[in-house]
């Protein structure tokens, strides 16, 4: 039977003196400051700023003369006119507007094109909106709708941020960790601790509670300042509030629980056979390397794709957890301890 | 391993009729037990209070008595000035007395004292001696694992002496008559060879050796000899001016056992 009082009791003794242990604290304030505030700073404001910068369309001004629906022009110069649904091909257009249909092997000056497709067309001095672009060329045109490359490079680099955000609940517990089971051990706290009437799980839970709260607490806290800022940054550019979305729930209610879990179980192995705090520290934060691979791997797939991976990682993430519970379990042997963990 | 800290290896051990080998006791076994390990081992961040908070909570200790149980202690052990203060800020031998209130703080029936005193102001050891003589009085049972051949003498019924190995064991008494016999002194006025006659004609007497004024005489059972020792100097003429039992210290006996053995 799992005592849950005494595991608590464990867990505000370990509170307690977190509140008085300056290295943890500032590892659990400066850490969640960096993923929250620095990061977002650091990579979403410079590509907005010059996103937004070029995204100022071009000042065109139009005197259409000829209006033409739904035909196909596979050669001449045109100016002033407006195509909707054409398929042009060879022409070269000047002060023009465009809607629907597809422009191949062209040169547009001066014009607007939207929602259409095209194909090795160079366009000077033009706006672009909701396009299909293969092999073309800009040349102070703008992008205005659509995923222009700077929204790929934003939604790129709000997926690196999530990575970042992952590494929270993996490194958090390897640094409080290594300060509640080393640490009790270098302090010689441990022998009278092994000597009171609880059970293993109850000590283990206790001690895996103490460092899962403030590790969750920081992670959790920190994502809400960190979506208000990412949408502050990127709104403007995105046309649309980014955070959260499904991956991002995905990855901050579900996974990083079953991450921080796994670190702290990872870390009471590593400290059944290390006998200092910096080697529990160096040794422990190697169980980051799996969560980073992982999501190299999602940002390399498409974002339906990674929803997918994401939730069977979760799935794979709570088999690996059970296993390394019962391997914690094995190795947190209280009789043993006193003698192993030298 | 009585306290089940450690996993026997071989053989078998009970405390209280409890098996030590056996998992399911060894919980029951800690519950009994309080221990006061060689390093105090307290949590230096917490004050003295949270410090037997936590293990009066650890030992299952009902929260309407902790607190008074608490207070208790810090009192009998003369710390209850200092309870809200941080134990870093303590001296070795105020941790020390906390971690005899902490090996305490559930009431436990057996006590395993690992050096008691050390560290200890001569006037802190007197605390803690009588304190650990109240509860001997109160029919606990103590184990002190101590160098203070002293305080041993003074605080123990039962002593056993180790060097890797149990050497021997016994009352401190039962120990000096072993290694040393029961030693009783005459001081006479002067030491004639009639007088030595005497001496080594008496019923009793299994060996002796002057020293001046003085003869020591080894005794199996000096209530019955004594008198009769006493009377036949008497008689023979010899002027006695004191007469008492020498009392062989522990740390005779220590240095007789350990000292005498090289291994």
């Amino acid at each position: 039977m799992i005592r849950f009082e005494k595991m608590w009791a464990i867990a505000r003794k370990e509170f307690s003196e977190f509140r008085r242990n300056r290295y943890v604290l500032m590892t659990l304030v400066i850490m969640p400051l960096v993923m929250t505030i620095v990061l977002p700073v650091i990579y979403l404001v410079p590509v907005t700023s010059i996103s937004t910068d070029n995204n100022r369309p071009v000042q065109l001004t139009f005197h259409i003369q000829n209006t033409y629906e739904g035909m196909n022009f596979t050669s001449g110069h045109y100016t002033n006119a407006s195509f909707t649904n054409c398929e042009l091909s060879n022409v070269i257009l000047d002060g023009c507007r465009v809607k629907g249909g597809y422009v191949n092997f062209s040169l547009i000056r001066s014009s607007e094109v939207n929602d259409s497709w095209m194909r090795s067309t160079t366009l000077y001095s033009s706006n672009l909106n909701n396009d299909t672009r293969i092999d073309v060329v800009l040349l102070s045109s703008v992008v205005i709708g659509g995923q222009s490359d700077m929204v790929a490079t934003l939604l790129l680099l709000i997926n690196l941020l999530m990575l970042m955000f992952m590494v929270l609940p993996a490194v958090l517990p390897t640094i409080i960790a290594s300060y509640t089971l080393v640490g009790e051990k270098v302090n010689k706290s441990l022998e009278p601790l092994l000597a009171t009437p609880t059970t293993d799980l109850e000590l283990l839970g206790g001690k895996s509670l103490s460092i899962f709260l403030p590790t969750m607490l920081a992670a959790w806290i920190s994502f809400i300042p960190f979506v208000i800022l990412v949408d502050v940054i990127t709104q403007p550019v995105l046309g649309y509030f980014i955070l959260p979305n499904t991956m991002w729930i995905i990855a901050i209610f579900v996974m990083s629980p079953l991450i921080a879990i796994l670190s702290i179980l990872a870390n009471v192995i590593v400290s059944s056979r290390v006998s200092d705090v910096r080697s529990a520290q160096q040794i422990g934060s190697l169980v980051v390397l799996p969560v980073i691979l992982f999501f190299i791997l999602i940002l390399t797939q498409s974002s339906a794709t990674s929803v997918m991976l994401m939730g069977l990682f979760s799935v794979l993430l709570v088999g690996v957890d059970l296993l390394i519970l019962y391997l914690a379990l094995k190795v947190f042997r209280r009789e043993e301890i006193l003698i192993r963990w030298k | 391993m009585l306290c089940c800290l450690i996993e026997p290896t071989s053989g078998q051990a009970f405390v209280d009729g409890l098996d030590v080998n056996d998992k399911e006791s060894r919980i029951k076994i800690r519950q009994k037990i309080g221990l006061l390990p060689e390093n105090p081992g307290l949590y230096e961040s917490l004050s003295a209070y949270q410090n037997l908070d936590f293990y009066a909570k650890m030992y299952g200790v009902p929260a309407d008595k902790r607190s008074s149980r608490i207070n208790e202690l810090l009192r009998a052990l003369d710390i209850m000035d200092r309870k809200n203060d941080a134990v870093g800020s303590f001296s070795k031998g105020m941790k020390q007395k906390i971690a005899i209130a902490r090996a305490l703080v559930h009431d436990p029936k057996y006590l395993f004292l690992d050096e008691p005193t050390s560290g200890l102001d001569p006037v802190s050891s007197i605390t803690v001696r009588n304190y650990l003589m109240e509860l001997k009085r109160e029919g606990r049972t103590i184990f002190i694992n101590t160098h203070h051949l002293d305080e041993a003498q003074k605080l123990c019924d039962k002593i056993g002496i180790l060097k890797t190995r149990l050497l021997v064991k016994g009352s401190p008494e039962q120990l000096a008559n072993e290694f040393f016999g029961r030693t009783t002194m005459v001081e006479l006025s002067e030491v004639s060879p009639e007088t030595l006659r005497v001496v080594q004609s008496s019923k009793g007497v299994k060996a002796f050796r002057q020293d001046g004024n003085r003869i020591y005489l080894t005794i199996d059972d000096p209530v019955t000899d004594n008198p009769a020792i006493v009377a036949e100097l008497v008689r023979s003429g010899a002027r006695i001016i004191h007469v008492e039992e020498v009392k062989k210290g522990l740390e005779d006996v220590y240095l007789r056992i350990v000292g005498g053995d090289s291994r």
